[in-house]
């Protein structure tokens, strides 16, 4: 090796070793952006189930002083909330009614929406693209607009003040959803 | 098929024998037979409850029907022409426009940048989609209700935060002043719909091929030049669904407005659909009510044709 190729290469070595280390640094940099970023998000979207959470099991006089840290306990934390819930409300009727209604809507949606979903995604009739899109549209229907009439046919089927009204009504919506996301890649 | 008369010659069971399994198999394999009778369960369930509800409020809204007087009679268009007589229904189509631009703005800027977060790799990533996802999964009404209280006029914890911080001396009255009560209810609006705006981009951003990527960061392409050139180009089709179902959803919902300002203060947070609440359920003037939710449909049609068709022309190309 000559001086000069020697003196390129020391060079070159010094000019890799700075690229290697702003890539190092630019790395570190990114990694630190990416982790205050995923807290940040974390933090605005949990946030106020954190303070909610928080809260339940504070004391009233502590949640009516302004000054107060909304965050912290300041005075001791009590149950009372939580057992008035259970104690002095139907609490554990809301539970239930939501607990069975639910299964039964999903119960319904899904023996109505997959068979559906699969004669038009499968089958692919001519007419499954304009059907998809007809139903589609359903979705698009305000259910401001529904409540209105609907509140006047569950009084026809003397559903009324009756919880299997809910069972008969919801499907409507998540049905047209499920076939919605079925259908996400073509529409 | 039993022969309890006379034993037939082989040949003709046979051909009998075919002809029964052949009809069995067609059965199976008549898609068009098969397609309708999936179908068919959705459709009556659809019509039953969606369609003949719509033509039933379509029909309320030409009618003078009250919650207190049921009998049907023709009103003909008094109804529109007493709503479009009234302020309030044109403040409230104002602020519904206001209200899912807004939000739609918001829930896609964030909702891309909480995709690029959620597909990136770092320690406690299933912690932090657990939590990200939870405004979307909780009831809204639950979590309005605990905005509501973060949202306070006087033990508002983002006023004891911004004192803290030294921004503001009294409380801001987030749901009290009309332009920060509009501010909140978007806010509130896109917070919970963000995640599922996050989720839907980020199939979109993990479909886009890798090599195109590392080709783009080979011709020397930064972190920038790549996002706004290949990423979100290749995503638009996605971020325009995202952009959709948020649309929809804004432009129909009602809960937030209701639970935080109930359309206050003085109707500056009324949209339309609380406004067709308000007046047909809560004030009895089910025509009324009809007629101002029937003006949600033509304008959501209208959004939603124009960006399925932006949707098909970007794919076409």
């Amino acid at each position: 090796m000559t001086a000069a190729t020697v003196d390129e290469s020391i060079k070159a070595d010094a000019s890799v070793e700075a690229l290697r280390r702003r890539a190092i640094r630019r790395h570190r940099l990114a990694r630190v952006g990416l982790y205050l970023a995923a807290i940040a998000a974390a933090l605005v979207c949990a946030g106020p189930f954190l303070w909610s959470l928080i809260t339940a099991f504070k004391q009233s006089p502590d949640l009516y002083q302004r000054d107060n840290n909304p965050f912290l306990y300041n005075l001791p934390s009590t149950r009372q909330h939580v057992a008035y819930l259970f104690q002095d409300t139907a609490f554990l009727t809301f539970v239930w009614n939501t607990l069975w209604v639910g299964v039964l809507v999903v119960a319904i949606t899904l023996v109505l929406s997959l068979p559906a979903a699969y004669a038009l995604a499968r089958l692919d009739r001519p007419w499954s693209g304009p059907m998809a899109i007809a139903i589609f549209f359903v979705y698009l229907v305000p259910p401001t607009l529904l409540f209105l009439s609907l509140s006047r046919l569950v009084v026809a089927v003397h559903l009324q003040d009756n919880t299997w009204s809910l069972v008969l009504v919801y499907p409507q919506k998540r049905s047209e959803g499920h076939r919605g996301a079925g259908h996400g890649g073509r529409i | 098929m039993v022969q309890a008369t006379a034993p037939k010659p082989d040949i003709q069971v046979a051909a009998e024998d075919r002809v029964g399994r052949h009809d069995r198999r067609r059965l199976a394999d008549r898609e068009g037979f098969l397609a309708w009778a999936m179908l068919l369960p959705s459709v009556i369930y659809i019509v039953a409850l969606v369609g003949f509800p719509l033509l039933l409020a379509i029909a309320f809204s030409f009618s003078d029907v009250t919650t207190g007087d049921p009998s049907f009679d023709w009103a003909g268009l008094s109804n529109y022409q007493k709503i479009f007589g009234d302020p309030v229904f044109w403040r409230s189509l104002l602020n519904t426009i206001i209200f899912t631009v807004g939000s739609m703005v918001l829930i896609v800027v964030f909702g891309k940048i909480l995709a690029n977060i959620l597909v990136a790799d770092f320690h406690g990533k299933w912690i932090v989609r657990f939590l990200v996802l939870l405004p979307w999964t909780t009831p809204v009404a639950l979590s309005a209700i605990a905005w509501l209280w973060l949202l306070d006029s006087i033990f508002s914890p983002i006023d004891w935060m911004l004192r803290q911080v030294g921004l503001i001396n009294g409380n801001m009255y987030w749901l009290g002043r009309p332009s920060l009560a509009m501010l909140s209810v978007i806010a509130v609006h896109a917070w919970r719909l963000i995640p599922l705006a996050a989720v839907i981009m980020m199939a979109g951003l993990v479909a886009i091929p890798k090599d195109i990527q590392e080709q783009a960061e080979v011709d020397g392409g930064g972190y920038w030049r790549r996002m706004f050139e290949i990423t979100i180009p290749l995503m638009l089709p996605l971020i325009a669904v995202a952009a959709l179902f948020g649309a929809i959803v804004t432009f129909t919902d009602m809960t937030v407005v209701y639970v935080l300002t109930r359309g206050g203060p003085t109707n500056s947070t009324q949209v339309l659909s609380s406004w067709a609440f308000f007046r047909g359920i809560e004030g009895g003037d089910i025509g009324q009510g009809a007629a101002v939710a029937l003006f949600l449909f033509p304008l959501l049609l209208t959004a939603a044709i124009l960006i399925l068709r932006a949707v098909r022309r970007r794919e076409v190309l």
